[in-house]
């Protein structure tokens, strides 16, 4: 395993963004008798036993510079734990996980996040305030600050909302604040953590049509975690079926589709049948 | 205004409250007031002449003027309801009403007027009182007390909150002793007060440190513990460092909650500002009261009475005023 910020000697450059190496997850927590999960923490005076509850089992995958990943699945299998795990949040129970050849340790602007919540923007900011911060952090002058923030703006579409405060956005506008503050940093892996699950669908699609173009625009590599399989087929060029709870990869669609995609050419609804019946039967075995 | 140039405005107002303590006679009237060559009482005091119900101001008069100056609002308010605020009005005329009643009720002889000296008496012992620069003394010597207390509660209570929220080991071996302290009513230090700290000033900056310390310093633990794990993650992800997460994510989003403590405790302060000041300081508002009493001058208690209510009004429409600003993106 690779030591904290040092180069781990097996990936040279070129190679991955991401490796992640057969990682398991695992949080303790108290169960009763039949082993069902009642609690982080432990109450006074409970028959409460401490047990584990495995949120990741065995889960290798690489990822590549410039390629678009969903990771797709059941709620509740895990998918958000690893992309905190890639974010720095979390440390896995076992395996490893590297970035550019690093082990990831602690958060980094490198590997920006955006949150499922709108309410990760910061309330007491304004949209400009809000989106300067990441550059401002980062040691930027003045008027690169200014410049960075105001293309950053004009490509998500927010002109005419630079002193707004929060309050007074919608949802989706919201969330678009919540992309551009992590874009606005360059960062080599964007990490999207179900951005779009709290929005109405016309809204959804059309953030989604957002994401796509600044994809194009910017050469990055993006991790996307949602359970909603149309989006995901979408969006990626990569879609990492979960298994349920403990997540384990079932398998690895690829989807070559140029876009803008077309949700009712017959590939699109193929591509999308397919990944519904891998997430529908649970138990392959059985 | 910046993050920045809010704290510079912070410390600037602390360094104020702290030196203007230290200043000489803070206005004209002060020497003059203790060098007056008229008739003077034992404590060197000049002597006040003696009022007459119904000479300075008719009561009669006073009435009817009140009265007619309540119709006017009132039919203002109707009429022109964009320019004046109608439950202001509302407001002035039930306190209106009370005055007028009080006024007839002296006037008629329903009360011994010393019991209850009648609003017309009070208006003009105050005017006495303010001509001679002996209200303004017990005014300003209040507010220096106040403002010295009050800055030196806010300089510990947001820090040592900050601390004990963020700060598990600290918390626990610190809180419990500020929760015994808490529980005590500020007044009963008085007699301990007096002990440790002597006569004068200290023992009544002790007892309103400690009215106004506990609502800033539960506020700000409260604030501070309120902060959301996903904005601490958010300044995280884009670089933030442990100094960023305090500066730039736990005190403004605790800001409110903080500033509410600091409205609250200053209201705490006030009250136990009048309440240290009846004994052992020479000074003061709650001294001007206590002095009166003693000569069993009702009208000057009254007065005080006014005086501390009309401040206690004034700097709590200032502090929601302020509030509001500080609040606005909630």
């Amino acid at each position: 395993m690779a030591m904290r910020g040092e180069t781990d000697k097996r990936f040279g450059p070129g190679s991955h963004v991401v490796e992640i190496k057969d990682i398991k997850k695992s949080f303790y927590v108290y169960v009763d008798e039949g082993q069902t999960v009642l609690s982080e923490k432990r109450r006074w005076f409970s028959r409460k036993k401490p047990g584990e509850l495995v949120a990741i089992k065995s889960f290798t995958l690489d990822v590549d510079h410039g390629e678009f990943v969903a990771l797709l699945g059941p709620s509740g299998c895990g998918k958000s734990t690893l992309l905190r795990i890639l974010a720095g949040f979390e440390t896995p129970t076992s395996g490893f996980v590297t970035f550019k050849g690093n082990a990831i340790n602690g958060p980094d602007p490198q590997r920006a996040m955006v949150f499922q919540s709108e309410r990760a923007v910061f309330p007491w900011l304004t949209v400009e305030g809000n989106i300067g911060l990441g550059p401002k952090l980062q040691g930027m002058g003045k008027k690169a600050r200014k410049e960075a923030v105001a293309k950053t703006i004009e490509l998500v579409e927010l002109k005419g909302f630079e002193r707004a405060y929060p309050k007074t956005l919608s949802g989706g506008m919201l969330q678009r604040v919540a992309v551009a503050r992590a874009i606005v940093n360059h960062p080599e892996l964007l990490l999207m953590d179900e951005p779009f699950g709290a929005l109405d669908a016309q809204t959804r699609n059309h953030l989604q049509d957002h994401v796509v173009k600044i994809w194009q625009s910017i050469e990055q590599t993006i991790i996307f975690v949602t359970h909603d399989i149309e989006e995901a087929v979408y969006l990626a060029n990569k879609v990492v079926v979960f298994t349920a709870r403990p997540g384990e990869i079932k398998e690895v669609v690829s989807i070559n589709l140029p876009h803008p995609r077309d949700r009712t050419s017959e590939e699109f609804i193929g591509l999308r049948n397919h990944c519904t019946r891998l997430i529908r039967d649970k138990h392959p075995e059985g | 205004m910046g993050f920045r140039a809010k704290l510079l405005a912070l410390a600037v107002l602390i360094f104020a409250g702290l030196t203007i303590n230290f200043s000489g006679p803070a206005f004209a009237g002060q020497e003059a007031f203790e060098t007056s060559g008229g008739p003077v009482d034992t404590w060197n005091r000049p002597i006040e002449k003696e009022f007459v119900v119904g000479k300075d101001i008719d009561p009669v008069h006073f009435v009817i003027g009140v009265a007619i100056a309540m119709v006017l609002l009132l039919v203002a308010s109707n009429t022109f309801a964009k320019f004046v605020p109608v439950p202001l009005v509302r407001a002035l005329t039930s306190v209106g009403l009370i005055v007028i009643v009080w006024e007839m009720v002296v006037y008629y002889k329903l009360v011994n007027q010393v019991l209850l000296p009648p609003p017309t008496t009070v208006i003009i012992k105050l005017q006495g009182h303010w001509a001679k620069g002996y209200l303004q003394i017990h005014i300003l010597a209040s507010l220096k007390r106040l403002f010295f207390a009050f800055f030196l509660a806010i300089a510990t209570g947001v820090p040592l909150g900050f601390l004990i929220a963020n700060f598990r080991k600290f918390s626990d071996y610190v809180d419990p002793l500020f929760n015994l302290m808490r529980v005590v009513p500020p007044p009963a230090w008085l007699p301990f007060a007096i002990l440790w700290f002597g006569i004068g000033n200290p023992p009544s900056y002790f007892i309103i440190w400690l009215g106004a310390f506990f609502p800033i310093l539960l506020n700000t633990i409260s604030g501070i513990k309120d902060t959301q794990q996903i904005h601490i993650e958010s300044i995280q992800t884009l670089g933030g460092s442990r100094m960023d997460v305090y500066a730039r994510v736990m005190i403004p989003s605790a800001f409110p909650t903080i500033f509410t403590g600091i409205r609250i405790g200053f209201g705490i302060g006030w009250i136990c500002l009048v309440t240290a000041e009846l004994v052992a300081v020479d000074a003061g508002l709650g001294w001007m009261i206590e002095d009166a009493r003693n000569l069993l001058d009702t009208p000057t208690v009254l007065g005080g009475m006014v005086v501390i209510m009309m401040f206690g009004i004034f700097f709590d429409t200032i502090f929601r005023a302020a509030e509001k600003e500080v609040v606005k993106w909630q």
